[in-house]
């Protein structure tokens, strides 16, 4: 286990109520290898910081009143030889001290432990996740440069990226435009984008990604506040935060998760935390991050616990009085040791927990999950909504004697490309948002099946009936005597065949394209 | 507060330290690049401002102790950059990276027209236009025209940060990233994996800082 070390100011105990000592013995209980170090006016002094810091493998910064400029403590991190990143910087006073003395020690710890766990967990950087954010020249004059201030941003992994295969969702979904479809390839303009994280949400295949905003270095925080016993902290809920706005004044029991954004939550990650043993999840609202695909999301939270029994009041977008009241008091989960959980296996877990036996379905505009339905008369088994699904939640299965389209509900993101991809026009695919826990559970069912005609002349199979049914409608009558060969023989056999079949070397009227090869 | 000038210098320095890395390291050049490493360690207290830092200093970390066995080092050049069986070696050179590869004497021609126009010609040590070490050399040249320039004549290091953002864009920053990840996964690469993450970092975060200053508006003096 890496060793971390917190340096907090030496007003801790004053300025936020908070006896070092103890708070270091209830850290290493809790967080393991932890050293705490308190350094007089390290809040306000840049040299001090590095020099507290040098040489550690991890570190989390316990200010009391942060008074240097975010670029300052940045070079002050980077100098002792660690990424600014992975380095949590936690305004204590403000999260503790309008508490009494008892829960103000437990906010600490519960706190603390958690950016210990995210300082654990930071993978590091790589050069183009990082950008300078736009600042001014102070003075040009005496020829300065302000201290400059870096933040990540989203970087796309192309090897992990469907975009090869169509999926483009991620292009839409950036408020700033800084995502291109080019050339099969997604690309991101660093310059434009801001790094709130929606296309990280947006992504069905994890292939965008924020350093420091990862899902494990997201979860090991929120895995460590949920750790553990209530104590003194009484019922706990997490209250999802952005980087807009800042959480005042008292909010008993809610334990604060800054996100760049709230474009970077997904429904998905309130489920896991109330599945870990959390009260309930609050969104604090803001002007800039909300938007109704947010709204959408938190509502299918809701309407999920509604459906299983629970209350729904457990998630929720709150204003800033919201988290006044403390979270309601224990759901019937609570884990001793949260676990991460898949997107799937969150949701079945936590209504198992509520519901065992609850399979209704959950038919909301917010669901994460979708459900396709194929319309059986009219799907040929192409295979191209296979071939378009950046899930893989529609795959096509062939053997020798069948052909079936498969559906798993548990991978379905509701994007729609199946829908549109379909050449047999509109209403033969469908997409609804819905959650199923009894699709959940069943992972992929067929939803078309066929059987594969066979070759006569070498076995091989040629495609399943309704195909060649769909090919015989579509020649009609003109063409009528090439579908004894087509339902006959295979592609390599056709040309074999056509020896006995003149029919077969028949040219299209403009002569241009052999209707059979 | 940053100083431009002395900024400048940096860069120019770390540009012109990171490129004479990427050369073979014979008896001549080995002793003045670990010099150089030595001397620009201490530079530390500005070049931590910059989110280049890390990799930079585990660069001159690594060069300053370079010359400890050179031998290492001479293999792990030819192994890296010239002979390396497995994958075909790291060619240090824009023109095995852009267009596929295929337009070699267009990228060395635009060179040493690009060249050309800041007065300066190949100098026939052997090296091609298009190497890494050349590039970077003519950026730490430009860098140090923007150095001399911010003391006498500001709007001429302004110029002088238009080309060099100009250039890092169409050459360096082009290739290097690709360049890099090559170098990255070679095996037995050595050094010459650190010094490509520096030089990755470097270019990447310097053509956001150049994009940094060329967008920054003047404060009240």
């Amino acid at each position: 286990m890496t060793g971390v070390l917190i340096v907090a100011c030496d007003d801790l105990a004053s300025a936020c109520g908070v006896d070092p000592n103890a708070l270091e013995a209830a850290l290493r209980m809790r967080s393991g290898a932890v050293r705490l170090r308190t350094v007089a006016g390290v809040c306000g002094d840049a040299r001090a910081l590095a020099a507290a810091v040098e040489g550690e493998a991890a570190a989390v910064l316990a200010l009391c009143a942060p008074r240097l400029t975010r670029g300052a403590l940045q070079t002050a991190v980077r100098r002792a030889g660690l990424d600014p990143l992975g380095v949590p910087v936690v305004s204590l006073r403000a999260r503790c001290a309008p508490h009494p003395p008892d829960v103000a020690v437990a906010r600490a710890e519960t706190i603390l432990a958690g950016a210990v766990a995210r300082a654990r967990a930071f993978r590091g950087s790589r050069p183009e996740q990082v950008r300078a954010r736009p600042t001014r020249l102070r003075s040009r004059r005496s020829l300065l440069l302000a201290d400059v201030e870096y933040e990540p941003v989203a970087a796309v992994a192309r090897a992990r990226c469907a975009a090869m295969a169509g999926c483009a969702l991620c292009v839409p979904i950036c408020p700033a435009g800084a995502l291109v479809r080019d050339d099969g390839h997604v690309s991101l303009d660093r310059s434009r984008c801001d790094g709130c994280g929606a296309c990280v949400a947006a992504c069905p295949r994890e292939a965008i990604e924020i350093p420091a905003y990862r899902d494990e270095e997201l979860w090991a925080e929120i895995g460590a506040l949920l750790a553990g016993a209530d104590g003194a902290l009484g019922s706990r809920g997490i209250a999802f935060f952005c980087r807009h706005v800042e959480l005042s004044g008292e909010a008993p029991g809610w334990l604060p998760v800054v996100l760049p954004s709230l474009r970077l939550l997904t429904p998905v990650w309130i489920v896991r935390c109330l599945d870990a043993g959390a009260n309930a999840v609050a969104v604090l609202e803001c002007e800039i991050c909300v938007n109704e695909s947010l709204r959408a999301g938190v509502a299918w939270c809701g309407a999920l616990l509604g459906a299983i029994g629970a209350d729904p009041y457990r998630a929720r977008l709150v204003g800033p009085s919201g988290l006044a009241a403390p979270p309601p008091p224990a759901g019937s989960v609570h884990r001793s040791e949260p676990t991460f959980l898949g997107e799937a296996a969150a949701v079945l877990s936590l209504v198992d927990a509520e519901r065992p036996s609850d399979g209704a379905e959950l038919t909301h505009p917010g669901s994460p999950f979708g459900r396709v339905s194929v319309g059986v008369e009219r799907c040929t088994l192409c295979g191209a909504c296979a071939k378009a699904c950046p899930t893989g939640a529609l795959a096509l299965l062939e053997t020798p004697s069948e052909r079936a389209l498969t559906f798993d509900h548990a991978c379905c993101v509701a994007c729609g490309s199946c829908e549109r991809t379909c050449p047999e026009g509109r209403g033969v695919v469908g997409v609804v948002r819905s959650t199923s826990p009894k699709l959940l559970r069943a992972g992929p069912v067929a939803l078309v099946r066929d059987e594969q005609a066979r070759c006569v002349r070498c076995g091989a199979p040629i495609a399943p009936g309704t195909m060649l049914g769909r090919v015989a409608a579509l020649l009609g009558k003109e063409h009528a005597a090439l579908m004894p060969t087509l339902m006959r023989c295979c592609s390599t056999c056709r040309v074999l065949a056509g020896e006995d079949h003149p029919t077969t070397r028949t040219m299209s009227p403009t002569g241009e394209v052999p209707l059979v090869r | 507060m940053l100083p431009l000038a002395a900024l400048a210098r940096l860069r120019g320095r770390t540009y012109r330290a990171i490129g004479a890395a990427l050369l073979y390291p014979d008896d001549r050049r080995l002793p003045s690049l670990v010099e150089l490493a030595r001397e620009m360690r201490r530079d530390r207290v500005l070049a931590a401002s910059f989110a280049f830092y890390l990799p930079w200093w585990r660069c001159l970390d690594a060069l300053a102790k370079a010359d400890a066995e050179p031998g290492s080092l001479r293999s792990a050049y030819v192994r890296t950059f010239l002979v390396e069986p497995i994958g075909g070696p790291c060619v240090p050179q824009e023109s095995a990276y852009v267009d596929g590869g295929k337009g070699m004497g267009e990228v060395i021609g635009e060179l040493e027209r690009e060249y050309a126009l800041s007065g300066l010609t190949m100098a026939g040590t052997g090296e091609p236009a298009d190497h890494i070490a050349v590039e970077l050399d003519f950026m730490a040249f430009l860098c140090g025209e923007e150095a001399a320039a911010w003391g006498s004549d500001e709007r001429e290091a302004e110029r002088c940060l238009g080309r060099e953002r100009a250039f890092l864009i169409a050459h360096p920053a082009r290739w290097l990233p690709a360049f890099a990840e090559r170098l990255g996964r070679a095996p037995r690469a050595g050094i010459y994996r650190i010094v490509g993450e520096a030089a990755h970092a470097f270019v990447q975060h310097d053509r956001d800082l150049l994009g940094l200053l060329a967008t920054a508006s003047p404060g009240t003096p």
